[in-house]
């Protein structure tokens, strides 16, 4: 049976004294596109955040790619080949498209490597390539979130975590930001997507993890999702 | 036509100092959010540090300059490794470190008059002679503050523009958390900020010196300076204050040279006032802009 790229094993994670995960547990295969849906508020980004190491877990496991990313901090986490496409973009809004780029690159210790990485973004993007100067505080809402996928792309990615990329987007750049990360799919990109719209993360996922009150109440492929109607309606009033 | 030259003469090299001196405090306000009250005591340390080695060591004068800024460079990181660091993030920690670099800034003042005593003495590090511009004389130590300035402005504008350090410096400023995503170590950043804000003012030490005299308490009025220009540029505004620094020197000479030297500072402070007044972020700060 093939090993998952991503494993998450029971844990919990909280900020202060709050603990706000208990217990998760999900999976990633590589390869594949996997979605964490759940309402607001509920520990998605939480989960995402500890996956980094943005905060520490306070039990149990993340395993990536084979390693116990315990004692890694978040900088040796994305070295290891984990990027995220945080919620809100978090651009770097006073540096251009080109730099915010270069910022993404600089874990590849080659010059030409990261030349070679931001001209991939740039093939993937091509709407960025004719704007490298361009400051990102001037983009539209959807170019800032193709940057922020770009700049997560522009080093050896091997699992790129996307946290609600279609917040604060109108359904037509939404429509854009989905075809992208489709085309990442096609040349092999592993996807964790945080998703509230449980029929945007169903069209686009192969495996979805619900998750309320900072537990997975429910996990099913894509397909089954269906059936699990009356779960997921309980939960996310859909 | 000759005051003329003489004001510029005079404005350019105190813009210049200023310049210099105000990097280090914009550079640490801008990218670390740190307001260093200890600002004037790495000025004094760089400044002794280049008298120490040129006086005591037998070092040629003009090495003293780099010993100043490596002796400040070091000064500001064990300050930042030792004590700043473990104030950063907790509740309150602004006003922390205003009180802890103020803390910082009385002992480095009473070591130094302890070692060096308190009677002022002449920087070593400059230059004698000098050239006439029309009929004005101008000191060979006045250009070389202005040739050291400019070079120091475009080393600090390459390192920040053009250099991978640079870059993560500019990202760790607008955004840290953003940063640390994208690998870059955050306090290895923090520690090259310091260490360049460091070594700014200990050269700036040196220039200070090189035309008043050295002191345990010179340190005050280059970091009122500083901070008057940091307010009125918009704090953490490098680029602004630099041309704040430029502006006041030549509005301090102007002064000097038609109302009194003692006029100077009281009335630029209140031109810093006024125009907070209408424009609290100052001439470069961008209303409501916060730290990510």
């Amino acid at each position: 049976m093939t090993q998952p790229l991503l494993e998450i094993k029971d844990i919990c994670a909280g900020y202060g004294e709050r603990d706000v995960l208990h217990d998760v547990s999900i999976s990633v295969m590589g390869g594949e596109f996997t979605a964490v849906i759940g309402p607001n508020g509920h520990g998605k980004t939480t989960l995402m955040r500890a996956i980094c190491g943005l905060i520490p877990a306070r039990s149990g496991r993340v395993i990536f790619d084979g390693r116990d990313m315990a004692a890694m901090d978040p900088a040796a986490r994305r070295v290891a080949g984990i990027a995220m496409v945080p919620q809100g973009d978090l651009l770097f809004p006073d540096m251009t498209i080109r730099e915010n780029l270069l910022i993404g690159s600089n874990i590849e210790k080659s010059a030409a490597r990261r030349a070679d990485k931001i001209a991939k973004v740039f093939e993937i993007f091509p709407a960025l390539a004719s704007r490298q100067k361009q400051v990102a505080y001037t983009l539209s809402g959807g170019e800032r979130r193709m940057l922020s996928i770009g700049r997560a792309l522009a080093a050896d990615s091997k699992l790129l975590i996307v946290d609600e990329p279609s917040l604060g987007l109108s359904p037509r750049l939404v429509d854009d930001v989905y075809a992208a990360l489709t085309s990442l799919g096609e040349i092999g990109v592993t996807i964790l997507l945080v998703e509230e719209n449980v029929t945007r993360a169903q069209d686009f996922t192969e495996q979805l993890y619900l998750v309320d009150q900072g537990k997975v109440a429910w996990s099913g492929t894509a397909q089954d999702v269906d059936s699990a109607a009356g779960i997921l309606s309980t939960y996310l009033g859909a | 036509m000759e005051s003329i030259i003489q004001i510029f003469v005079s404005g350019l090299t105190l813009g210049a100092m200023y310049a210099v001196g105000t990097v280090s405090l914009s550079l640490l306000w801008g990218a670390v959010n740190v307001l260093n009250m200890a600002h004037g005591a790495l000025l004094v340390i760089g400044g002794y540090a280049s008298w120490y080695t040129a006086t005591r060591l037998g070092i040629p004068p003009f090495l003293g300059y780099f010993s100043a800024a490596l002796v400040s460079a070091t000064m500001a990181v064990l300050m930042y490794l030792l004590i700043l660091r473990w104030l950063k993030g907790r509740r309150g920690a602004d006003v922390l470190i205003i009180v802890a670099t103020f803390a910082i800034a009385m002992i480095l003042e009473n070591v130094v008059l302890n070692v060096f005593g308190g009677y002022a003495v002449a920087q070593p590090a400059k230059l004698s002679g000098g050239v006439y511009i029309s009929s004005v004389f101008v000191p060979a130590q006045n250009i070389l503050i202005m040739v050291l300035a400019l070079v120091l402005m475009a080393l600090l504008a390459l390192i920040l523009q053009r250099t991978a350090l640079g870059r993560s410096i500019r990202a760790v400023a607008q955004n840290s958390q953003a940063a640390v995503l994208m690998g870059i170590k955050v306090q290895h950043t923090y520690i090259a900020v310091y260490a360049i804000a460091g070594a700014f003012a200990g050269f700036s030490g040196v220039l200070w010196s090189s035309i008043s005299t050295l002191s345990p308490t010179m340190g005050f009025d280059p970091m009122l300076k500083a901070f008057v220009i940091c307010v009125a540029a918009g704090l953490g505004q490098i680029g602004g204050a630099l041309a704040v620094a430029i502006l006041l020197g030549l509005a301090e000479a102007a002064i000097q040279y038609y109302v009194g030297v003692r006029f100077a500072l009281p009335f630029l402070l209140l031109a810093v006032v006024a125009l907070l007044i209408v424009r609290p972020q100052g001439l470069f700060g961008i209303h409501g802009k916060a730290r990510q």
